[in-house]
């Protein structure tokens, strides 16, 4: 047997915990990397199987219902939240609404609104006052 | 009416003594099947307590058409695969200290090196040999040669044929062949 046989053989059968074949084992017992790769890979396999686990949590069962709980309580939580939001949003959408249905109003004064506001320079910001005031300057009355 | 029927029958009904029972049941296989996923006990053990909320929850979906260990195994198996996936992206996170638990080691301890250490090493190399299967391969493998479960109810947790999980697995030593080759001899 050479070794790329055996080492084949021995991923094959290293799993199935059964008596490997005479011919396998003796060349495992001549070869070094063989004998090697047999034992790194029992390792291994010991290794990961060691963490399993046989004896059941007892506490389990009190993880999971608290689990579910907290769960449930944290869903009566999004709940109410999503409650108090949808409320806040109600009564936003409301003023707006109320805003947008008085407006009409205003934009039937818009013109009225406009002449009022243009003889009021005390109404008009710092920059605006700025520039009438420089336009004045550049065009002095006749 | 199965003895598990009336046991889904009662958990309907809020019956909390049957939840526990069902629990105590098939707790240390789920938990089994999820480490051998996860390969992290702190996080086997959230998964365990997710499916079983799982079931308890959705105990009504239960169709009854396989068995009810398959259906919870598969919960098991679908659960720790998501989580995978979801942390799969948070890896380079992990704090140096589990990064050295991992390998057995605690931070402030010397190297030295031991059967414990070279058993643990071994099972890294194996344990990264195994994650790197193609998903089928892997989930057929785990199942089978790790969670000891038989070739016919591999095939029912992953919905597939017996011959396939035979395939499968056939092909997955295989694959460990490859990697390990490669490992030990590189």
């Amino acid at each position: 047997m050479n070794c790329k046989e055996s080492r084949r053989k021995i991923s094959i059968l290293i799993w199935d915990g059964v008596p490997l074949p005479e011919d396998l084992v003796s060349h495992i017992n001549e070869c070094e990397s063989c004998s090697m790769y047999y034992s790194n890979f029992l390792q291994g396999i010991k290794g990961i199987l060691k963490h399993k686990r046989i004896e059941p949590d007892p506490d389990l069962w009190k993880k999971v219902v608290h689990k579910t709980y907290q769960e449930s309580n944290h869903g009566k939580t999004i709940k109410l939240a999503l409650s108090l939001t949808s409320a806040a949003a109600a009564v936003i959408t409301g003023i707006i609404t109320a805003n947008l249905v008085i407006e009409p109003n205003f934009i039937n004064d818009k013109e009225q609104y406009k002449q009022e506001i243009s003889f009021q320079t005390n109404n008009l910001s710092g920059l605006e006052e700025g520039l009438i005031e420089y336009y004045n300057y550049e065009n002095p009355a006749k | 009416m199965t003895e598990f029927t009336s046991l889904v029958k009662q958990l309907e009904a809020g019956n909390r003594t049957a939840a526990k029972e069902f629990i105590d049941e098939y707790q240390v296989k789920v938990y089994n099947i999820c480490m051998s996923f996860l390969h992290n006990e702190h996080d086997a053990e959230d998964i365990t307590q997710e499916v079983f909320i799982e079931i308890l929850k959705h105990i009504g979906s239960f169709r009854g058409d396989s068995k009810p260990g398959t259906w919870v195994y598969r919960i098991a198996v679908n659960r720790s695969l998501n989580h995978l996936r979801k942390n799969k992206i948070m890896k380079w996170w992990k704090p140096i200290d589990e990064l050295l638990a991992i390998t057995g080691l605690k931070s402030e301890e010397p190297l030295v090196y031991s059967d414990e250490f070279e058993e643990n090493e071994q099972k890294q190399v194996l344990k990264k040999a195994i994650d790197s299967l193609p998903e089928k391969q892997r989930i057929a493998f785990t199942l089978n040669k790790i969670d000891d479960l038989p070739y016919a109810e591999v095939a029912e947790v992953m919905n597939v044929s017996l011959s396939a999980v035979e395939s499968l697995i056939h092909r997955a030593k295989l694959n460990l062949q490859k990697s390990l080759e490669s490992y030990y001899y590189k």
